[in-house]
């Protein structure tokens, strides 16, 4: 007999990515279609739509819902069934970046086979016509900026640049930082990103 | 503040507020390297935001319970991405499914038995057909309709494991199970592609070997 338990849609809204995957996992061996699915729909509504505005950066907009999509459904069969390396947050976007990838590699909306995650070989290799002029890899960018700071200095940039919150609230939560800290740590990183992007070299 | 620095704080607030955020509207008041620092500040953003509320009203306005319907059926189906792949890669080549079945009965040499060619299509669509069973000259011939290689439906097909692990039922479903004519866009479709029972293996004709017979 099986131990799965369905649950209420006001539950499975507070459960980790994580531990939705492994409800529709356990929905799934038990049979229960309809509960793997509300489960998937949370995960879904939940990424869709930034997912979605991601690719529409990158690529033109007749073909960015399906490569859209397609990153979806590839990430979350992939963590299904236990293909995907790390939480599911940080996969899906690394399945974003691939798919994003093969699109321009590729000339066209393709479906690559879902990839082994220590296989990074077989995603082949990085496009060499740049759409439109202008490098693909900016997520590159940012990652090798933030490679050089230290933890600190990161989540600082982090709180400030990407959550925006005001500086007196950054140098709040970060202890030892002042609000001058703050701008000038941001202002450090900004600088530093445009440097690498006029440069056109997005490695630190 | 500069223009990247107040753009990027007026996208992440649209962003928050629930609004449509859309970011190439703030691109397009960038150029050059503001443009790029811009674009890669709000992909970094919204990398790191976090799942979207529930909403039961913007799901179901959206396009999203097609994708959710259709990864439904591969996640617990026997012919692993094919429920999802399908579908998109034949709205990709403009193809209604009596257009597609059509052209892959005549390239399988089965102009005649169409119905029953469009029987196993549909069970490909449905997440029924266990992939492993389904024949090379078949995805060939459909990967030359989809304008997709026959290696990749192979792989997409045996993705997951079907059933979650049900291997054994999933294919027993798949040899007795006859199409839902509730559940298909098509016209109605056959009652089983294929004879039932364990004596009618012997039974089969070549479509039956093409699509279960590997």
């Amino acid at each position: 007999m099986s131990n799965f338990r369905e649950r209420p849609e006001r539950e499975l809204q507070l459960l980790s990515d994580d531990e939705l995957i492994a409800y529709v996992r356990a929905a799934a061996a038990a049979g229960s279609t309809d509960a793997a699915k509300s489960a998937l729909a949370i995960l879904v509504h939940g990424h869709m739509d930034n997912v979605r505005r991601r690719v529409a950066m990158k690529v033109p907009a007749i073909d960015a819902d399906d490569v859209a999509g397609n990153a979806m459904v590839s990430a979350i069969a992939s963590a299904f069934n236990g293909q995907s390396a790390g939480e599911f947050h940080a996969w899906l976007n690394r399945i974003v970046k691939r798919r994003i990838a093969d699109y321009h590699r590729k000339g066209r909306l393709d479906v690559v086979p879902i990839p082994d995650p220590g296989d990074d070989e077989q995603w082949g290799d990085e496009p060499s016509v740049e759409p439109e002029g202008e490098a693909i890899d900016l997520e590159r960018a940012v990652d090798g900026v933030f490679s050089e700071l230290s933890d600190e200095h990161a989540r600082v940039v982090d709180l400030y640049v990407f959550d925006d919150l005001p500086a007196a609230e950054v140098a709040a939560r970060v202890e030892g930082m002042t609000e001058q800290n703050v701008h000038q740590i941001a202002s450090r990183f900004r600088k530093r990103l445009r440097e690498l992007l006029e440069e056109g070299d997005t490695s630190p | 503040m500069s223009d990247v620095e107040r753009l990027l704080r007026d996208y992440i607030e649209e962003h928050r507020a629930g609004g449509a955020a859309d970011p190439r509207a703030y691109l397009d008041q960038v150029e050059g390297t503001d443009r790029r620092e811009l674009e890669a500040l709000i992909d970094a953003y919204l990398a790191r935001a976090p799942r979207r509320a529930w909403s039961a009203e913007a799901y179901e306005a959206s396009g999203e319970p097609q994708l959710v319907e259709s990864l439904s059926r591969s996640l617990e189906g026997a012919s692993g991405l094919w429920p999802s792949l399908l579908p998109s890669l034949r709205e990709r080549a403009q193809l209604r499914r009596r257009d597609l079945v059509e052209r892959l009965a005549a390239a399988l040499g089965a102009g005649d038995r169409e119905e029953k060619v469009g029987a196993y299509y549909h069970q490909m669509e449905q997440g029924l057909l266990p992939a492993r069973g389904v024949a090379g000259r078949v995805l060939e011939a459909l990967g030359e309709i989809v304008g997709e290689s026959a290696e990749t439906l192979r792989r997409a097909g045996e993705a997951l494991e079907p059933g979650g692990g049900q291997t054994a039922g999933a294919a027993a479903f798949a040899r007795f199970a006859s199409p839902d004519p509730q559940a298909q866009e098509a016209p109605a479709m056959p009652a089983s592609p294929g004879p039932t029972g364990p004596a009618a293996e012997t039974e089969w004709d070549e479509l039956d070997e093409l699509f279960r017979g590997g």
